[in-house]
């Protein structure tokens, strides 16, 4: 079949052969850390479909004078989420960062006391678990940075069930990012306990063969 | 073609004579290599036509054997050049070498030149593959910064892990986590009504 191509169309192949080559190698190597990387759901999701889905999920009634301060102070208000939405994102890469990298080195650690022959089942458990919390965190702060971005844009006067629903939402996802990140404290207190255990095991086998790795 | 000389049928009728050949003959025009055509001289001019005068009786029976003796060289000679341009089997003309027509004089319609597409091609595909090349490479390297920017000299690619090591991972994991305030970066007072003014 191949033979019936035109030179035009098998240049054409073999470019695009390479154009996919070179797609594939910049694509960002994922670590077998077993962390997830949440969707943008402003990329997947419009305003208006995030809104609704917020007021479906609260059924919130606002009545009369609730509504009239609401549209009175919605907007000064949208300036104080954006300052504070600034700080977030300082803080969302800052835990980011330091969890990934925990992840990152225990499972380095992990692999290489494996492949020394050391049982590490109990410190794969702990890991698990402490790995689902982080994914937990994650999956939370992606919402709750949506949520308060939302606040901060939408059109709070034209929707003030929209603008109560989100801002509602924000606030429970605030609280569940500290419950997660308390969590997540308890968890790493389990791994540490494993390495505990394993770096006992390491000192009696140094200590009987009188080597020093 | 037949390059044998046919015997000629004997003409019966009897007024054909000598001398209506020799005229014939003398009549006929030949092309010069000039391009020329010489016109045609007076048969019954002597200075004109050079074989004016000449007669078939001329030749003899010897003159005619020569002739037939080159006319059968020229025959076979003919013969065993076309045998061998012709190839025996039609897959061998695959490799015969072609042979291009001579180019013609003057101006010639412009082809498209497959040499340069050909040559652009493979450009741009040794672009792209140093491109996919570096990127991979960068690619590599920077994760090569990441795992060494993990905070420790245990943690290289060839090293085993001793009790000491896990010992410092242990601490270095457990006080970083520490460091963070999540009950102050996660304060729920910063969404309340009163600090949003509500």
């Amino acid at each position: 079949m191949l033979i019936h191509l035109t030179r035009r169309k098998a240049i054409m192949l073999l470019l695009a052969f390479w154009g996919g080559l070179l797609v594939l190698a910049t694509q960002p190597v994922l670590g077998n850390t077993g962390l997830i990387e949440p969707a943008d759901s402003e990329k997947t999701t419009s305003l208006s479909e995030r809104l609704k889905k917020r007021k479906d999920e609260l059924k919130l009634s606002l009545g009369e004078s609730a509504k009239q301060r609401l549209a009175g102070k919605c907007a000064a208000s949208q300036a104080v989420v954006k300052k504070l939405k600034t700080r977030d994102a300082a803080v969302r890469d800052k835990y980011h960062s330091a969890y990934t990298k925990m992840i990152e080195r225990l499972e380095i650690v992990a692999t290489k006391l494996a492949q020394q022959g050391v049982s590490t089942s109990g410190l794969a458990n702990a890991q698990q678990l402490l790995t689902d919390s982080v994914n937990q965190y994650l999956s939370d702060a992606e919402a709750y940075r949506a949520a308060v971005d939302d606040l901060a844009n939408m059109d709070c006067k034209g929707d003030l069930e929209g603008f109560q629903a989100t801002l509602v939402t924000a606030r429970s996802l605030r609280e569940k990012l500290a419950s997660d990140a308390a969590l997540i404290k308890t968890s790493l207190k389990d791994v540490t306990a494993a390495l505990a255990g394993i770096k006992n095991s390491l000192q009696a086998a140094e200590a009987g063969s009188g080597r020093t790795y | 073609m037949d390059f044998h000389k046919k015997p000629l049928k004997p003409k019966e009728d009897s007024d054909f004579t000598k001398a209506e050949l020799t005229t014939e003959l003398a009549s006929v025009p030949v092309k010069q290599q000039d391009g020329e055509v010489p016109a045609l001289a007076n048969a019954d001019d002597p200075e004109g036509n050079p074989i004016q005068g000449a007669s078939v009786d001329d030749l003899g029976s010897s003159g005619e054997a020569e002739m037939d003796k080159i006319l059968e060289v020229v025959n076979q000679k003919v013969k065993s050049t076309t045998l061998e341009d012709k190839p025996k089997r039609k897959w061998f003309a695959f490799f015969k070498r072609r042979v291009r027509p001579a180019p013609k004089e003057g101006p010639q319609p412009r082809k498209n030149r497959p040499v340069v597409a050909v040559s652009l091609a493979v450009l741009a595909s040794l672009a792209l593959s140093a491109a996919a090349y570096f990127a991979f490479w960068q690619n590599d390297t920077q994760k090569q910064a990441d795992s060494s920017s993990l905070g420790s000299q245990d943690l290289t690619a060839n090293s085993s892990v001793d009790a000491a090591a896990v010992e410092r991972l242990s601490s270095e994991v457990q006080a970083e986590v520490d460091s963070l305030s999540d009950s102050q970066d996660f304060d729920p007072a910063s969404l309340s009504d009163s600090s949003l003014g509500l």
